[in-house]
């Protein structure tokens, strides 16, 4: 009996003991919850993009779209159709609305079109994200591809593959989109850094292809004609590239002149490499640059005055070639 | 039956020929090219440079035939692009070849129908309504007709990479449908009794009515003609890149496409011109192409050299042809 009631006591006191802790759990709230709640509460943010029909900006949309309007935030997609004037007249339009977003997203056609009325956004106290197509003028944030660092690393990856020391001839061809797209410009400046210090890399054309396949195409037909000993030809995207590897496939030197290309990583990617048309991708992963959005533009919209945030959130970059593929490395759009 | 005396071709005649001065420059600009650019006079080069231009060419066909006739057809690069982009699209989603293809050219003769029924029978201006037709056309392939504008051919259709690709007689394909289509146009044009009403058409419109040639149904076949033609053009294309990316319908292919009619002797104001002088302006182009990459100089460049070369043959055209006052019409180029 005397251990029966020992045994009583001591359950009720081990009953009084988890009653307590529960009362102070309970006492415990997410202080972020109701400041996270209260931010993105009636946002709205505006998608202003270069061309709402390629692998990247889908499968941004998608994402964005998806996890922002999850939080109740509101979005909207302008389509610039690929005009840069369409979009710099989006972007004005924006200038002069009573309900301008709360935070913009930008993917620039090149580093000026757009610059003016993002300035002038900027100075009106709209929150901009750009898009991995920056424009001249800085904004709260850049989430997108490191183009200098892809630029020094396909250097690099030139120099190896091509230097006369390792018995090739040191001559590659550069095929860019327009040369004045963030993407060239940037990526310029980085193979350029890595040139200076490997003379013994030859550049033997770098020519636009205004983003055209065909034309594309045609230089470097014309380019393996006038050397035929060429090492490489990089193409600065993999939408005109196309034409370049075609190129290279029909002139009977696959495999002996090396086709080099960057993307969004879908998976056309992973087929071409696959295919042998091209030879090494260096994906930036896009999927991943839409959930970077969407972590800074909740960021933004928790921010009171973000006029001096200034935040760069570089994609990590992914080479694609015959040795690392990987079909998960490529994304399918549904 | 006395003989025809035989008509004696002098110097100065042919200077008058636009042809002829333009095949003079070309030659001039060929040797050049040939003693300063290493790599340039060889035979491979001069296949991949004829190669080069010959969509080019073929569109210049179309659009010449348009432009003699007294129009215009601005459409013809969005007509490529929609159609080469939607055979790309419909080959990946599984149609077969034959029924991709019969779509695409119910969609190019549909176009070029409505182009011409809305210029001749509505008498509306050939630009204003080409320029509707391709930005609607543009709208309806991205919001309809493809996934992206980026459209790849598919690893299975290896045999339709030929139409690009192949060669015959180690001629490449494109060349031999260049060459086609401006033999066919050609004889068209200059052989055929509707080629000389197009020219009739084009020299004087409401002439050519009133001594009863049927110009209205004239004015919808060149468009039609010109739209089927841009099919061709397309689906070459796409099969010699690998791919079709429907933005060229922005871009200023289009230009060139008229740079090549209009520096071929082809006159805005119609009734004048010929394949043979659209043949000889795609080698010009051709030849500064291929001159200008192997020099490595950029775009911007190979535009500024483009755009000169359409102003000076602009202004002699005008020189040659002023606008008669009689028979030009508001809306008229």
């Amino acid at each position: 009996m005397k251990k029966l009631m020992c045994g009583m006591a001591l359950s009720l006191a081990a009953s009084i003991v988890l009653q307590a802790g529960g009362v102070a759990i309970a006492a415990q709230t997410d202080s972020y919850r109701p400041s996270f709640a209260e931010a993105v509460k009636g946002k709205k943010v505006g998608l202003v993009f270069t061309d709402m029909n390629t692998d990247l900006t889908l499968i941004w949309a998608d994402i964005i779209e998806r996890d922002l309007n999850q939080l109740g935030v509101e979005t909207e997609i302008r389509d610039a159709n690929w005009s840069p004037e369409t979009q710099v007249q989006a972007l004005e339009a924006y200038l002069s609305a009573s309900d301008k977003p709360d935070v913009l997203i930008i993917q620039n056609f090149n580093l000026t079109a757009a610059a003016s009325p993002i300035k002038r956004l900027a100075e009106s106290g709209t929150k901009m994200v750009q898009l991995n197509m920056r424009s001249r003028v800085d904004t709260n944030y850049y989430v997108g591809a490191d183009w200098v660092g892809i630029g020094e690393a396909v250097a690099n990856e030139l120099v190896a593959d091509c230097s006369p020391e390792n018995g090739k001839s040191g001559k590659v061809a550069l095929v860019q989109g327009d040369i004045t797209a963030p993407d060239s410009f940037f990526q310029m400046q980085g193979m350029q850094l890595v040139f200076d210090a490997h003379p013994e890399i030859q550049v033997v054309s770098n020519l636009g292809s205004e983003w055209d396949s065909s034309k594309a195409r045609d230089i470097t037909t014309t380019v393996l004609q006038q050397h035929p000993d060429l090492c490489a030809v990089y193409g600065l995207w993999d939408g005109h590239h196309v034409g370049s590897a075609e190129a290279i496939k029909e002139a009977g030197l696959q495999g002996k002149v090396l086709s080099y290309t960057n993307g969004a990583g879908s998976r056309k990617a992973c087929d071409s490499v696959s295919s042998g048309l091209v030879d090494k991708y260096w994906s930036y992963d896009s999927k991943r640059q839409a959930s970077d959005v969407v972590t800074a533009v909740v960021s933004l919209l928790q921010t009171e005055d973000a006029s001096d945030t200034r935040v760069a959130v570089y994609s990590p970059l992914t080479l694609i070639s015959k040795e690392t593929l990987d079909p998960a490395m490529c994304f399918d759009l549904d | 039956m006395t003989p025809q005396p035989r008509k004696m071709i002098s110097l100065a005649g042919l200077l008058e020929e636009r042809w002829a001065v333009l095949a003079l420059v070309t030659a001039l600009i060929i040797v050049a090219f040939a003693m300063f650019l290493p790599g340039f006079f060889t035979v491979e080069n001069w296949v991949a440079l004829i190669r080069s231009v010959s969509v080019l060419g073929i569109l210049g066909v179309g659009a010449a035939i348009v432009i003699i006739a007294g129009g215009i057809d601005i459409c013809v690069v969005a007509i490529m692009a929609a159609t080469a982009g939607w055979f790309l699209q419909m080959t990946q989603d599984g149609a077969s070849v034959a029924l991709a293809f019969s779509l695409c050219f119910v969609l190019a003769l549909a176009i070029g129908l409505v182009n011409g029924v809305l210029v001749s029978f509505f008498e509306m201006p050939a630009l204003l309504v080409t320029i509707g037709t391709a930005m609607f056309l543009s709208g309806l392939t991205k919001l309809v007709l493809v996934k992206q504008s980026v459209v790849y051919v598919p690893e299975e259709l290896v045999d339709f990479r030929f139409i690009g690709q192949g060669y015959m007689g180690g001629i490449p394909v494109p060349v031999i449908a260049f060459v086609c289509f401006a033999v066919i146009g050609h004889i068209f044009l200059r052989k055929t009794r509707y080629g000389h009403f197009i020219y009739a058409r084009g020299d004087n419109p409401e002439t050519a009515r009133i001594i009863g040639l049927p110009t209205r149904p004239l004015v919808v076949g060149v468009f039609v003609i010109s739209a089927l033609v841009a099919l061709c053009a397309g689906i070459i294309t796409a099969s010699a890149s690998g791919g079709m990316n429907i933005n060229i319908s922005h871009g200023t292919l289009i230009f060139d496409v008229f740079l090549v009619a209009v520096i071929g002797g082809v006159s805005l104001s119609g009734g004048q011109g010929g394949i043979l002088g659209v043949a000889i302006g795609a080698l010009l182009i051709g030849v500064l192409l291929n001159g200008m990459t192997l020099m490595n100089l950029n775009n911007i460049y190979q535009d500024l050299f483009k755009a000169t070369a359409l102003l000076v043959a602009i202004v002699w055209d005008s020189l040659l042809h002023p606008v008669d006052p009689e028979t030009a019409r508001e809306g008229d180029l």
